[in-house]
């Protein structure tokens, strides 16, 4: 498959099939062309109204790409979207275009015919087609064929660094509790992107800076901070003494300095001469108009603030050293190293150890600071020899500590930590799961009488301060500490959120056919339950459906095996569940899990609705209609068909829980929760039949080579912080291989840092 | 009440302010007058303030004169309303209100309505909606749900002021900024200053100070640093146009710093810059008293409205959930308030408030709120702009953050508008009622922004807000707005 694309909508603007020079003879002969242009205009003239790039109308694919066209069905396995085409401008039951449209006349359906069966030549290349809007209609397995010899490469970049990265590259913010600059800053990632990692636009805009300039940030307090960690730092960096003690440092303490700062805070590489030296100007000049003893933390505070204001600091660069033989670049050692940091860490390579009092004073990690075998890595060059990338990735990856220091300061106390499993996974691993289920906004999503349709039921009344209701609040927000018998002092249990992070956390540990055992696992990870006068933590196991208080006396006992027949796999956890279910019981609560099924388990493409331009709602609540009957009622004109069979069947099978995870024990209306669904042409035929429930969907999903391979591009897509393309076929396919040895997620991970898409970046 | 007047300051007087906290400091050049613009302040008080605040006999009487729950003294109102149709009392005798006294003492009664019924379901409830009041979307303390209405009002409003908004407040002492009550977007937190020294630098250290002061040097190295640093990225990027312009445009936003640092010392000839900070005992920009600090903030405010800086400021009042504010200068008037007790925290006013006695200080609180809202109020009627004042150019907004009570389900976001009479606001003394939560006659406080946008110009935002299927009806409350 050619990777140029042929945009229809390009040649109705500029070409008369045939007769312009710009879409003289391809390779394919002359007649072929004429044939094949032929063949566009009917697609012109008949389809490409609604299968537009990208699709409107309900339409579930474009066909305004040659590529699209020659493109396998994601509906059914092994037939082009062409051939898909003709079937359906056959069909009478279902025609196409829709029967209140003019059909295809029958001369121009035999022009389609003679252009399939003669292979689809193409009229001609557009020099100025784009490829797919979105990476979902690339056929998956056009994606998983590796040419041999293939030099991969990605494309050059600038990243900003995001709000967690910034965060974490700073040193000791003091104790931080609560919400406070550190924890929300205004660096935030880009929603519109499918992951924060993408950083596709993200710069420094003028709001951005003028709230980093505000005197809690780089107006003041970081710097303060920065210089208690250089301060710190002596030991280790005696050339800062005299930047400390002397009244009237030298210009070489004074780029002695600046070096430290730069090398050790501010850009966690060698910094060049010529960083040096501005930054050392710099601090001569406020040195200048303040040259006591006396002031000199607010010197040295006010030059790192202004430091962390370079490129260097803010953006993280992989644009590669000099061109090799084939114009690729090969990302230097530095690039190379904070790359592999910043994919495993929100952290960059030696960036600071931060401190809290969390049972005496902890530390995340020793003076060196975190990552710092990476950092070492990439000062000596040893970075670039696989091996070393494999041993840093397995190193740093994912482990266990019963103190659960990496969860920092905003768990806090040591009781409060030991609530949450003793495994750990690496800020990005987690990252990549808590985006990809796409969990992490639990704690905003609103839900009225969460325990509604439950066997807790009448322990949520209409009021946001029935027990369940308060325990549920609690479970996603957090707020009451609680005090343990024999244990000094309150402390936390730990959150939803968490305790699906360490669900995954303690798969990723154990790293054997991972993908499979989060989409089964009946282990979940809960908090203890407390009998308090508040209420607010008394209820907090009813969303897994327990009877029985959980206890609190031992760790392991927070783990708890829950009914297969109610459970299974990370999709029937609560807070996946909750995340994409709607406000009340009887919501749609189907169509957001459905589609991100489609979207992120089958890697298929549902129009969104600002494609499609109508008014998706279903109709007003009812007491004698389910969510299932109010949402089969309003999507069962064939338009909403054209999405919603893309979304419902797959949505349905969850309606045995209600919309904040709970398991219904009745529906409603009153009837029996009803979970049954079928599920027709999907890209594994393998999935096609009947299903009672989630259970039995989750088990056959966790059994298709599809969804796995889906797994790995999105994997793919946030490690690599964009999206994949078929050029990245040979990285996809050395990651599938990895994975498929054992079903280890971090041989994948390895496998992708090795590759060469990772490693590389594309000539200029 | 003394008052600052930008014809005063201009005729030479300089007159005390009426509580003295600052020294007379606003002055503008009269030209800003000459072309009226738009401005919006937003008041939010944390933990909400009650309807028994601001309802006025008159009020309860065309409430109960519906409802087989008559109200008698109740802080939270609204599950007593059975009206179907919207209540308008057109002279409802503010001044009766227990917290509104003060807008009669500062002569803008008359340009004052009250706004009930108003729910806001989609924010949560709690003890802070957060962000969700001033978003009409879910709260949340650790990531902007949607933008805020100021920051879509700054956009539009911003015109060549120096400020597109200013975001100021009060917190605990130890807190400096509160990023969950304004957003410029979803995940992009609005920074609230809430500390009085750290606002005054922003605003007008420069312009006090001009290029002498250290700290206007400080800035300015910063960000010749920063543009230097800049470009010498840029001269040495070997990437392509795309990341290129990723780096422009934070060249662009360096200079655009630098631009406006010299917009304000530029300003300097043309504003009066109030008192600055200082290290004296009983200054009030460090009072731990925090309606002083607040009453400091809204001077500023006052400043930064009539020379110009902004057209939009929001007033933030122990937001975002802090709740240990201790209002030890307010609870020293209330009769009857035990000394013992002078010290007590917001939160434990709160969950006294069963107490009539509670009752009274928690209103007082408010009247004290009111009272600063009246006072700038009046510095802004005070100054004549086209053919009114500056005030009926200014929508002022005062409302909780969280609804009806301490524990908010958000059925009702009780509102005080005041000024804006020359944008159509029909501030004029009434009160309207809209129908309880749950009635299709019920409408939100998005329905109050969209009002809003259509007062100052921007008639696209009927559908702001995340309530999509929840929305009751979009467009503006025709109640208290009358298109010009």
């Amino acid at each position: 498959m050619g990777g140029r694309t042929l945009s229809w909508v390009a040649i109705v603007l500029s070409c008369a099939c045939g007769n312009d020079s710009r879409y003289g003879d391809g390779g394919d002969g002359g007649e072929a062309n004429a044939l094949a242009c032929q063949a566009r205009a009917v697609m012109l003239e008949h389809c490409t109204s609604c299968h537009d790039d990208p699709p409107r109308k309900g339409a579930p694919m474009p066909l305004t790409s040659l590529d699209h066209l020659r493109g396998q069905s994601a509906i059914h396995l092994g037939v082009t979207h062409a051939d898909r085409s003709l079937t359906r401008i056959h069909r009478a039951d279902r025609p196409m275009p829709p029967a209140t449209m003019p059909s295809v006349p029958i001369e121009q359906v035999a022009i389609l015919e003679t252009w399939v069966g003669a292979g689809m030549p193409a009229c001609d290349e557009d020099p100025g087609a784009q490829p797919e809007s979105h990476p979902n209609m690339i056929p998956q397995d056009e994606l998983f064929t590796c040419e041999p010899g293939t030099a991969g490469a990605s494309p050059g970049r600038v990243r900003r660094l995001d709000a967690a990265e910034w965060r974490f590259d700073l040193p000791n913010f003091t104790d931080l509790q609560n919400v406070s600059l550190a924890k929300v800053n205004p660096l935030t990632a880009n929603t519109a992107d499918r992951y924060s990692t993408y950083a596709s636009d993200e710069t420094v805009d003028d709001v951005v800076l003028d709230l980093l300039l505000e005197p809690g940030l780089l107006g003041g307090t970081v710097g303060d901070e920065i210089v208690n960690h250089l301060n710190a730092l002596r030991a280790e960096e005696p050339r800062l003494d005299c930047m400390f003690t002397q009244a009237a440092p030298a210009a070489a303490c004074v780029r002695d300095f600046a070096t430290v700062l730069l090398q050790r805070n501010v850009l966690f590489r060698a910094p060049t001469p010529a960083e040096v030296t501005r930054l050392a100007d710099l601090t001569t000049a406020i040195l200048v108009v303040t040259p006591d003893l006396a002031a000199r933390r607010a010197v040295m505070s006010q030059a790192a603030n202004t430091a962390w204001l370079s490129t260097g600091a803010l953006f993280r660069s992989e644009l590669g050293g000099a061109p090799e033989a084939d114009g690729r670049r090969k990302l230097t050692n530095d690039e190379l190293a904070t790359a592999l940091a910043y994919a495993l860490a929100d952290r960059a390579p030696g960036a600071p150890r931060q401190g809290f009092n969390g049972g005496g004073r902890v530390y995340t990690a020793d003076l060196a600071g975190h990552l710092a075998d990476i950092a070492a890595a990439g000062a000596d060059g040893s970075i670039q020899d696989p091996a070393v990338l494999d041993a840093l990735v397995r190193q740093y990856a994912a482990g266990t500590d019963p103190d659960r220091v990496q969860l920092g300061p905003e768990v806090g106390n040591l009781e409060s930590r030991r609530t949450h499993g003793i495994y750990w996974t690496s800020d990005k691993i987690r990252g990549f799961f808590r985006e990809w289920l796409d969990y992490g906004d639990f704690p905003t999503k609103f839900k009225d009488q969460p325990g509604k349709t439950s066997q807790f039921q009448l322990l949520s009344d209409v009021s946001i301060y029935s027990p369940l209701s308060t325990s549920y609040n609690q479970l996603q927000i957090g707020y009451y500490a609680v005090t343990r018998p024999g244990t000094p002092g309150s402390y936390k249990e730990s959150l939803m959120v968490d305790q699906l992070d360490d669900v995954i956390a303690r798969s990723i540990y154990e790293d054997v056919d991972v993908l499979k055992t989060l989409l089964t696992t009946t282990r979940f990870h809960v908090a203890a339950t407390y009998p308090d006068g508040f209420g607010s933590v008394q209820e907090t196991h009813r969303p897994y459906n327990l009877t029985e208080p959980v206890p609190f006396d031992t760790r392991e006992g927070r783990w708890i095996t829950l009914p297969a027949t109610e459970r299974s796999g990370v999709l029937t956890h609560p807070a996946w569940l909750a995340s994409h279910g709607g406000n009340f019981d009887d919501d749609p609560s189907a169509v957001h899990r459905g589609k991100w099924i489609r979207e992120n388990l089958l890697c298929q493409f549902v129009p969104p609705l600002s494609a499609v331009q109508v008014q998706a709602m279903v109709g007003p609540s009812d007491a004698a209609m389910t969510a299932r009957s109010r949402l089969e009622a309003a999507t069962a004109d064939e338009l909403c068909q054209g999405c919603h069979r893309l979304m419902n069947p797959l949505g349905l099978a969850f309606e045995t829980y209600n919309h904040a995870g709970f398991v219904r024990a009745i529906d409603h209306d009153g009837s029996a929760p009803n979970g049954t669904m079928t599920l027709e042409d999907t890209p594994d035929p393998g999935l096609d039949g009947a299903y009672a429930n989630a259970i039995e969907l989750n088990a056959a999903l966790a059994d298709s080579a599809f969804v796995k391979r889906c797994f790995v591009r999105q994997a793919f897509r946030y490690y690599m912080g964009r999206a994949e393309t078929r050029a990245d076929a040979c990285a996809l396919t050395q990651m599938e291989a990895a994975y498929d040895q054992q079903g280890s997620f971090v041989d994948m991970l390895s496998a992708l840092v090795q590759s060469d898409a990772f490693r590389y970046v594309e000539g200029n | 009440m003394s008052r600052i007047t930008r014809r005063r300051l201009l005729g030479g007087a300089i007159l005390a302010m009426g509580s003295g906290l600052l020294a007379p400091f606003t002055r503008s050049v009269w030209g800003h007058a000459a072309t009226p613009r738009p401005r919006v302040v937003i008041v939010v008080e944390g933990n909400c303030f009650y309807t028994r605040a601001v309802l006025s006999a008159a009020a309860q009487a065309a409430i109960n004169a519906q409802t087989n729950r008559p109200l008698t003294s109740e802080m939270i109102t609204d599950r007593n309303y059975q009206h179907s149709s919207v209540l308008e009392i057109p002279t409802s005798g503010l001044e009766t209100a227990a917290s509104l006294a003060p807008l009669q003492t500062h002569g803008v009664l008359g340009k004052s309505s009250v706004v009930l019924g108003l729910s806001n379901t989609i924010a949560g409830g709690g003890h802070s909606a957060f962000q969700g009041g001033l978003a009409s979307a879910r709260g949340n303390e650790a990531m902007a749900p949607s933008v805020t209405i100021d920051a879509v009002l700054a956009q539009r409003l911003a015109g060549d002021a120096p400020f597109d908004a200013i975001r100021i407040g009060i917190a605990s002492p130890t807190t400096r900024l509160v990023y969950n009550l304004c957003a410029l977007g979803r995940g992009r937190p609005a920074a609230v200053s809430t500390s009085p020294v750290d606002a005054f630098n922003r605003l007008f250290a420069t312009i006090s100070g001009g290029t002498a002061d250290p700290s206007v040097q400080s800035k300015a190295r910063t960000l010749d640093y920063a543009r230097a640093d800049v470009n010498a990225a840029l001269g040495a990027f070997s990437g392509n146009s795309q990341e290129r312009e990723k780096l422009e445009r934070y060249l662009a936003a360096v200079e655009a710093s630098q631009a406006r640092q010299q917009r304000l010392l530029e300003l300097a000839g043309s504003v009066v810059v109030p008192p600055g900070p200082t290290t004296m005992a009983g200054d009030p920009y460090l009072a731990t008293d925090p309606m002083t600090r607040l009453e400091v903030q809204f001077d500023l405010a006052a400043a930064a409205l009539l020379g110009g800086l902004s057209n939009v400021v929001v007033i933030g009042s122990g937001v975002g959930g802090g709740l240990d504010l201790n209002y030890r200068s307010v609870l020293e008037t209330v009769p009857g308030w035990a000394p013992i007790n002078l010290g007590m925290d917001r939160h434990t006013l709160q969950h006294g408030i069963a107490d009539p006695l509670y009752q009274q200080a928690i209103l007082a609180v408010t009247r004290k709120h009111v009272d600063l809202i009246g006072k700038l109020a009046r510095t802004l009627d005070d100054t004549p702009e086209g053919t009114g004042t500056m005030l009926d150019h200014t929508i002022i907004v005062y409302l909780g953050d969280n609804g009806e009570q301490h524990h908010s389900e958000a059925r009702e976001w009780p509102i005080l508008l005041v000024g804006g009479g020359a944008l159509g606001m029909r501030t004029d003394g009434r009160t309207v009622v809209y129908p309880r939560v749950g009635q299709p006659t019920n409408r939100q406080l998005s329905n109050l922004w969209n009002t809003i946008g259509h007062a100052t110009g921007d008639t696209t935002l009927n559908e702001f807000g995340e309530e999509g299927s929840l929305r009751v009806a979009p467009g503006p409350l025709s109640e208290i707005f009358t298109p010009v």
